[in-house]
């Protein structure tokens, strides 16, 4: 099995970003570790064109402030090599706050790795963050309702439909699974928006939170978080 | 172990209020972080702390050459370092104002007022109020009569220091020409400063020594009973008459930064520079640049190219840039575009060509570099008239740049955009005409190619800038047309050229009018840009934030007459405020430029004979090629 570019050779490298990297979105972060990958010297595999950008593609676009702690991105070289080397080089050349957590060669590439995106598992820490799911989230069953205006139109989200599994862990700290790619994601601030939007913590505290994503789950990988 | 974030400083919930967070928050790829040597105690001793402050945003001082270059030049000494700060956006500058954060470098985080020197690139006078107004979220005192022992600090340079006037109450020391070497000779005399015994003063004193210093406290600006400027008094016998520029003779023998910072975000210019040479040997009457540079010095092909590879290994950048004033004239520019191509090509980096000469190779090198097809073409023929072009010395004809335009379509080019200045000195309405007469001139070459070279319709920008007579020009003397001319030369020009073929951008006729008088300024404008930074004036470089009324009104305020910086003619006897700095070049040679400006005479560029202007005297570059 080949990938579109036919002698390519397809790695899946798992990323994760804390500190100053966090306050970048996905556009900024493709940039970056574009540059990074050049900087390490692999024998990567270019686009066409006026400007040849390394071939690389990512699971789930991640927001502004948010971490992440095993992020799949794929990325294609020329020339194989083993993956623990390329996962050593570019993390030598990676700026702080990004590093490579684990890298495996794709014997079977599939082409499109966003449209294999299942689901997501977050962390989120926030005064009385876990208090307030208690009360908004787990003591009923009611519909959460979020609006949220995305290309100029107004859009409702019902969270309850979208998180798969909610555990409080303390009471400023909840865990969950939710479902995420492109047919349908739950954004962990639309969460923090609905607890605040119940006067249940306040927007300062939802807005000052520690979002992490734990992690990205593939098709048929197993949901365990 | 969950929140490792660290060096972030701001609390999250600003950072998740405010645009492009990551611009506070440094980090980036080869940033320069001696915080751990200092901590670990393995330093003899102290660290001169330098905070190199650029008076815009992020994007655009990240771009700054001069910024990349004296931060890692800084940082290749021992004894220093040097870390960035930048003026905060509107949104940022909110939260530190109602959290009483001080602003701080983006190194170490360290407030502005903690650092031993404080260095401002002048690059733009529009950027003047960001100085007082990062000087004050550092908690520094603006006025360097304010500052005690325990204040940093202040100094500045850059390309439009060359008329300091306007802030010579808020800067200690201004450095004139080139800061490689004179920078160094600084820190060297500041370490020799103890803080406990000796003056601001009196080590204020003491730098006046050093070539290239200028202290303006010791100055003292004399004017006449009807409040036209006289001269400069000077306070202390001791200060020089004249504070000479300082030029770097070699600059193959000159630090140049081959690991600078890669932005973790995009900025203005997001790219890899190597700089060619400095100086531009065309002598354009309009130009600073070209006057303040003097002499040409060039880089040899060979360490360019040894410096482009490094570049591109250091920072994985997709885009190498050439910097210089006018690339075409570079002297090996045909070896060195040959092999940066192939270099380019190999390791998959664009390169990127600023606006070239018109000649064949110069196409052949854009044809070949590729990249030019998105944005197009760009074009400063400067004015639109033979006549008006050989009045600015601007050596390009007409025929010229129909045959470039021709070549252009011809080689699929059909995005052309032509720079115009508007007011320039001794302009008539026939000139203004003449751009738009010119832009259809270019759409006829397009019309006039066989049917198969015309596969997609032409595009023409026009822009135009309102020209505003700079310090040390030919053209210093000049009147500077006021609103209503500048927009009854706008409206021709909108007028004449309503074709769905050209787009025509102009610049705002108010900010011209502002920079022209600090430009030109004297001391008492930095009363104005007090003034306006009191009145809630900080980024007036950005049109969103620009207010001409708060001007307006602070010259009112101190009886300032526009007119008298902007629309008068000088008299050749005429003292200039600047007239106690030289950038090397004699008054007397910007003269007798300016009255062959007025008969449209041209004066040839300088590889072809030297017309004695003083630059001479530097003894380097294309100058010691001449014997006398």
């Amino acid at each position: 099995m080949k990938t579109k570019h036919n002698s390519n050779f397809r790695y899946r490298l798992k990323y994760s970003r804390t500190g100053v990297p966090t306050w970048i979105g996905h556009l900024d972060l493709m940039r970056t570790f574009q540059y990074s990958c050049k900087r390490a010297k692999l024998p990567l595999a270019f686009t066409q064109g006026y400007n040849p950008r390394p071939i690389m593609e990512f699971a789930l676009p991640v927001g502004v402030g948010i971490e992440t702690r095993t992020d799949p991105l794929d990325l294609e070289l020329i020339e194989k090599m083993p993956a623990q080397v390329i996962m050593n080089q570019l993390n030598m050349k990676l700026p702080q706050g990004l590093q490579i957590e684990t890298a495996f060669y794709l014997e079977f590439p599939e082409k499109n790795l966003m449209s294999l995106v299942e689901a997501a598992a977050y962390t989120i820490i926030a005064d009385n963050l876990g208090v307030a799911t208690e009360k908004v989230i787990l003591a009923n069953d009611h519909d959460l309702v979020v609006e949220r205006i995305r290309k100029g139109k107004k859009r409702q989200y019902n969270l309850r439909e979208l998180i798969l599994d909610l555990q409080v862990i303390t009471q400023n700290q909840i865990k969950f699974l939710c479902k995420a790619g492109s047919i349908a994601n739950l954004r962990p601030d639309m969460l923090l928006k609905a607890l605040y939007e119940a006067e249940e913590i306040t927007k300062i505290n939802a807005l000052d939170a520690i979002i992490i994503r734990d992690q990205v789950f593939l098709k048929n990988e197993k949901l365990s978080y | 172990m969950l929140n490792k974030s660290q060096n972030l400083f701001y609390p999250n919930y600003v950072l998740r209020q405010v645009e492009k967070p990551a611009q506070y928050l440094g980090y980036e790829w080869n940033m320069i972080d001696k915080s751990k040597l200092m901590d670990h105690g393995q330093l003899e001793v102290p660290m001169i702390r330098f905070g190199f402050c650029f008076p815009d945003i992020y994007e655009i001082g990240m771009s700054n050459m001069a910024l990349r270059i004296i931060y890692n030049l800084l940082n290749s000494r021992a004894d220093t370092w040097c870390e960035r700060v930048f003026s905060p956006a509107a949104d940022m500058r909110e939260f530190m104002q109602e959290l009483k954060i001080p602003l701080v470098a983006l190194e170490s985080k360290t407030p502005l007022n903690q650092f031993d020197i404080v260095g401002f690139t002048l690059q733009y006078e529009m950027s003047f109020p960001t100085i007082l107004d990062m000087l004050n979220l550092g908690n520094i005192p603006i006025h360097n009569s304010a500052r005690s022992n325990r204040d940093p600090l202040i100094m500045a340079g850059g390309p439009i220091v060359y008329n300091p006037e306007p802030l010579a109450d808020f800067i200690d020391l201004f450095m004139i020409g080139d800061g490689e070497d004179l920078l160094g000779e600084i820190i060297d005399l500041y370490k020799t400063w103890d803080r406990k015994s000796e003056s601001r003063e009196s080590f204020l004193l003491r730098c006046t020594k050093l070539e290239g210093v200028y202290v303006p406290c010791f100055y003292e600006p004399e004017y006449y009973p009807d409040g036209k400027f006289k001269k400069n008094k000077k306070l202390y016998s001791i200060v020089p008459d004249i504070i000479k520029k300082r030029v770097v003779k070699d600059l193959d023998q000159t630090f140049f930064p081959t690991e600078p910072i890669v932005p973790n975000t995009q900025i203005v210019h997001d790219r890899a520079y190597l700089e060619l040479f400095r100086g531009c040997p065309r002598g354009c009457r309009f130009c600073q640049a070209g006057m303040i540079y003097r002499p040409v010095r060039e880089r040899t092909v060979d360490l360019l190219v040894e410096q482009a590879k490094h570049l591109i290994e250091s920072t994985g950048y997709g885009e190498l840039g050439l910097l210089s004033l006018s690339t075409g004239d570079y002297s090996e520019l045909k070896q060195l575009g040959n092999y940066l191509l192939d270099y380019c090509a190999e390791q998959n980096v664009s390169l990127s060509l600023p606006s070239l000469r018109l000649d064949s190779f110069s196409f052949d090198l854009m044809s070949k570099a590729g990249q030019t097809r998105k944005s197009g073409l760009t074009f400063a023929p400067e004015a639109g008239s033979q006549r008006l072009r050989d009045i600015i010395n601007k050596d390009i004809r007409e025929s010229d740049l129909l045959e470039a335009a021709r070549i252009a379509f011809n080689g699929g080019w059909n995005r052309l955009k032509f720079y115009f200045m508007l007011g320039l000195p001794f302009e008539n309405t026939d000139d203004v005409f003449s751009i738009p007469e010119l832009a259809k001139k270019v759409l006829q070459v397009y019309a006039d190619l066989p049917s198969e070279h015309r596969k997609r319709k032409p595009q023409l920008t026009i822009s135009t800038s309102f020209f505003i007579p700079k310090a040390w020009t030919p053209f210093q003397w000049c009147s500077q047309i006021d609103q209503a001319q500048m927009l009854e030369k706008r409206r021709i020009l909108i007028e004449n050229m309503r074709l769905r073929t050209i787009n025509y951008q102009w610049h705002e006729p108010d900010m011209s009018v502002v920079q022209g008088f600090i430009a030109r300024g004297d001391r008492k404008i930095g009363k104005v840009i007090e003034e306006v930074w009191c009145d809630g004036g900080w980024l007036e470089s950005w049109n969103e934030l620009f207010n001409y009324e708060r001007w307006e009104k602070a010259m009112n305020k101190y009886n300032l007459s526009i007119d008298y910086y902007t629309s008068r003619q000088r008299s050749d006897d005429e003292a200039f405020p600047w007239d106690h700095i030289s950038c090397g070049v004699s008054k007397e040679f910007l003269w007798s430029e300016y009255l062959k400006a007025e008969s449209g005479e041209l004066t040839a560029e300088c590889r072809e004979q030297c017309h004695q202007c003083g630059a001479l005297q530097f003894m380097t570059g294309l100058c010691a090629t001449h014997e006398n």
